[in-house]
């Protein structure tokens, strides 16, 4: 059985790759530098003997370079899962700022995983495969920051809800987890308020709960926080600066 | 440079004397170790563990490669193993163990990186029957910002090969490393203990020994102990079942100062090193002990360094001929009960090799001294370098984080010749640390 890893280079996607190799999944590896998947998928194969597969795809591009994706797939079928860590963030992410970056940021974080999404559903769908999105806490509530970020995946936590409700009766599980800080590049420059989580860590629950359904926030204490900036009166939000 | 990838960081040497903030970057992609400006000063890191600052410096990017830890290809005909330079001693052996292959030449730590070790080229428990970490080396991957990408073996590009094994980071970060592996003979090693009571008489021992692991440790608080010690020799045993696999909680070098004064002084050194001798006397002569716990002893036994606290320690290492090592022993017991000096503990391991780099590498007897810190700890370890001069030692530089300039280049026989092959190779020195600005080759 095969998983697809958007976004498998590093980070989450990478400590996800390790995670599902060592339990034998064999594996698609997507990110835009092979530089980095290749050896990756030497150490997966040496580890623990799987057959892992790179392959170049930038997600900032229209159309998507499907046919490269799939012919890989093809000596790898049948495909059970799906899973989308891809996501980017920059320092220029603030209201106002110029279309090129709102448009990037919309695609990677957004327009292409569901582009993604959509192009491997019916496959997924004929064997009962599993589907996972991931998100953040920076959608809890629009900030001067971070702003097309989390617009985009706002809008990409609504369209897995909309593939729950339509996956409802199909039998493929579908999960989206809301993730607070993690221990990855992403977060290294940052100077965050609360301490970052192993992305190991992050991975081993996806895996454990791959056949279930639903959102859930990971790490969970970030529920309550995510929850409490929502309810905090606008008077005091509109002075804080994150 | 990519935005977002880069923070200020206050990095501490491991003994904990020198401590400076600059830019750091943990790249985990190819594109982020490309990213900054090809003219930037910058050091690789590995795990942060050397006593020096050779990882980090003023006005220095810190590249830290522990996120390139991917194993690229093994051979199993050759037993050759290429892997990224991030990839930390304790994986590489969790890796080959259960395959039945092991890796000679493991200094004392487990989250030590093999680019550490190739850069510093380290030793483990045996040098004179094992040599030095770049003797397992096969080939090499050097990233230079201005020559890119450089493949370099005993073969090919040999200069580079051999200014880069015990070049502390000055020509490039090691991207991969391909290293020779050994067929493990058993995962068990039998650990023998002798009570000596000088150094002379440990080195005795360890010239007529022919073992797998073999080293001293002694007593080196000033007084009448001085020298006695015990010497410890292993050798492969089988004994049935796999080892339980080393549980150990990380130390770096903040979690080592936590404490924050030193217990260590000389009432408590001379009572901790009379209870290590005491008990060497009662306990049982042979212990048994799998390969992890053999190789890495600080894993699991953290208190020495932890308590050294904040104020940290001194360690000195020094490589002395044969033929001077009765003399190295009478001036160092001299200088350290004629002047009181710091120190705790001294330990001995026989070398076989050829000097190179900047390494500390050759025939002889390996010295290490661990002192705490004191007013007197200073004024000691500046006679100390006129005694490794006066012997003929050459200084390992990635436990000393003081020794000036002028001592390294004087003491080191290769410098000259690694600092004009540098500064040809790279004038405008854009790998640059604390070390390399002390011993000028910045
Ligand atoms: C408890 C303890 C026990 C030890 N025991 C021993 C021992 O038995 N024998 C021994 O020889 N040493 C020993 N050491 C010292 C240690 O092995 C060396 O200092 C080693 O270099 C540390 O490697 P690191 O990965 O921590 O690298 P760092 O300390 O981060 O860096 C050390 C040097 O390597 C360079 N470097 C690191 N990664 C790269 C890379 N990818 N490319 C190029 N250069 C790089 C750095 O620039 C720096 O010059 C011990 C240290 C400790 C703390
Ligand atoms: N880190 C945090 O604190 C944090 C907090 C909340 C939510 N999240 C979310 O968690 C997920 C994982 O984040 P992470 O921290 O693991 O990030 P990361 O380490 O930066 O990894 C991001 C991954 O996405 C890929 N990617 C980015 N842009 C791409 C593009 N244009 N085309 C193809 N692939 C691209 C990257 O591959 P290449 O760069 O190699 O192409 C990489 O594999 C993301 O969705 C992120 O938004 C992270």
């Amino acid at each position: 059985m095969t998983w697809i890893i958007v976004g498998g280079s590093s980070g989450l996607g990478r400590a996800l790759a390790e995670r599902f190799a060592a339990a034998g999944c064999e594996l698609v590896l997507l990110s835009r530098d092979v530089r980095d998947t290749t050896p990756l998928a030497s150490h997966l194969a040496i580890k623990y003997a799987v057959k892992v597969s790179p392959v170049a795809i930038d997600l900032n591009c229209n159309p998507l370079p499907f046919a490269a994706i799939d012919s890989i797939l093809e000596g790898h079928l049948p495909l059970k899962g799906l899973l989308i860590p891809a996501g980017v963030n920059d320092d220029s992410d603030v209201v106002g700022m110029g279309d090129t970056t709102l448009e990037y940021l919309t695609r990677v974080n957004y327009l292409a995983p569901c582009q993604l999404l959509n192009h491997y559903l019916p496959l997924l769908e004929q064997n009962s495969g599993v589907i996972v999105g991931f998100g953040s806490v920076a959608t809890a509530r629009g900030r001067s920051r971070n702003a097309a970020y989390a617009a985009a995946k706002s809008a990409l936590e609504s369209y897995f809800e909309s593939l729950a409700h339509h996956a409802a009766n199909s039998g493929i599980s579908c999960q989206y987890y809301v993730l607070g800080y993690l221990d990855t590049n992403l977060a290294f420059a940052q100077d965050l308020l609360f301490p970052l989580a192993s992305v190991d860590r992050i991975a081993d629950v996806v895996y454990r709960r791959r056949f279930s359904s639903g959102r859930r926030f990971l790490p969970r204490p970030w529920y309550i926080l995510y929850r409490a900036v929502q309810f905090l009166p606008w008077v005091i939000f509109k002075r804080l600066s994150f | 440079m990519i935005d977002g990838l880069v923070r200020d960081t206050r990095f501490t040497t491991f003994d904990g004397t020198l401590s400076l903030a600059t830019k750091h970057q943990r790249p985990d992609r190819f594109s982020h170790l490309e990213s900054p400006d090809s003219t930037l000063h910058r050091i690789p890191r590995g795990g942060g563990y050397s006593y020096s600052a050779s990882s980090f410096g003023e006005n220095s990017l810190v590249q830290e490669m522990t996120c390139f830890n991917r194993f690229i290809d093994f051979n199993s005909e050759t037993l050759t193993l290429k892997l990224e330079a991030g990839v930390r001693l304790i994986d590489l052996m969790k890796w080959a163990l259960p395959r039945q292959l092991h890796f000679p030449v493991l200094p004392g730590y487990p989250l030590i990186t093999v680019g550490g070790c190739v850069a510093a080229d380290v030793h483990g428990k045996n040098p004179y029957k094992d040599g030095t970490f770049s003797d397992w080396v096969k080939q090499l991957t050097v990233f230079h910002p201005q020559k890119g990408y450089q493949s370099c073996s005993p073969e090919e590009n040999s200069t580079l090969f051999a200014m880069t094994c015990g070049g502390y980071g000055l020509t490039g970060v090691i991207t991969d490393v391909t290293l020779q592996l050994a067929t493990l003979p058993t995962p068990w090693i039998a650990l023998s203990q002798h009570r000596v009571g000088s150094l002379e008489e440990a080195v005795r021992e360890l010239s007529s020994c022919d073992a797998d692991i073999a080293y001293s440790w002694h007593d080196a608080a000033a007084g009448s102990n001085f020298g006695r010690g015990i010497v410890y020799v292993g050798q492969w045993t089988k004994n049935g079942a796999l080892p339980k696999p080393m549980k150990y909680h990380p130390m770096t070098a903040n979690t080592r100062a936590r404490l924050p004064i030193s217990a260590w002084n000389g009432l408590t050194a001379r009572v901790a090193n009379s209870a290590v001798l005491l008990q060497a006397r009662y306990k049982s002569k042979i212990s048994v002990k799998g390969v992890m716990a053999a190789s890495f002893p600080f894993a699991t036994n953290v208190y020495f360094h932890k308590l050294f606290g904040r104020p940290g320690l001194r360690e000195t290492q020094f490589l002395v001929s044969e033929d001077k090592m009765g003399e190295c022993s009478h001036a160092l017991q001299k200088l350290v009960c004629d002047t009181g000096a710091p120190t705790m503990m001294l330990s001995l391991k026989r070398f076989k090799g050829v000097q190179k780099s900047l390494s500390m590498s050759g025939t002889g007897y390996l010295v290490a001294i661990d002192s705490y810190r004191n007013a007197r700890t200073d004024l000691f370890m500046h006679r100390l370098d006129q005694l490794i001069l006066d012997v003929g030692g050459q200084p390992n530089l990635s436990k000393d984080s003081r020794m000036p300039g002028e001592v390294a280049e004087l003491s080191i026989a290769s410098f000259a010749q690694f600092k004009q092959g540098l500064f040809a190779y790279d004038a405008a020195r854009t790998m640059r640390s604390e070390l390399s600005r002390r011993i000028g080759l910045s």
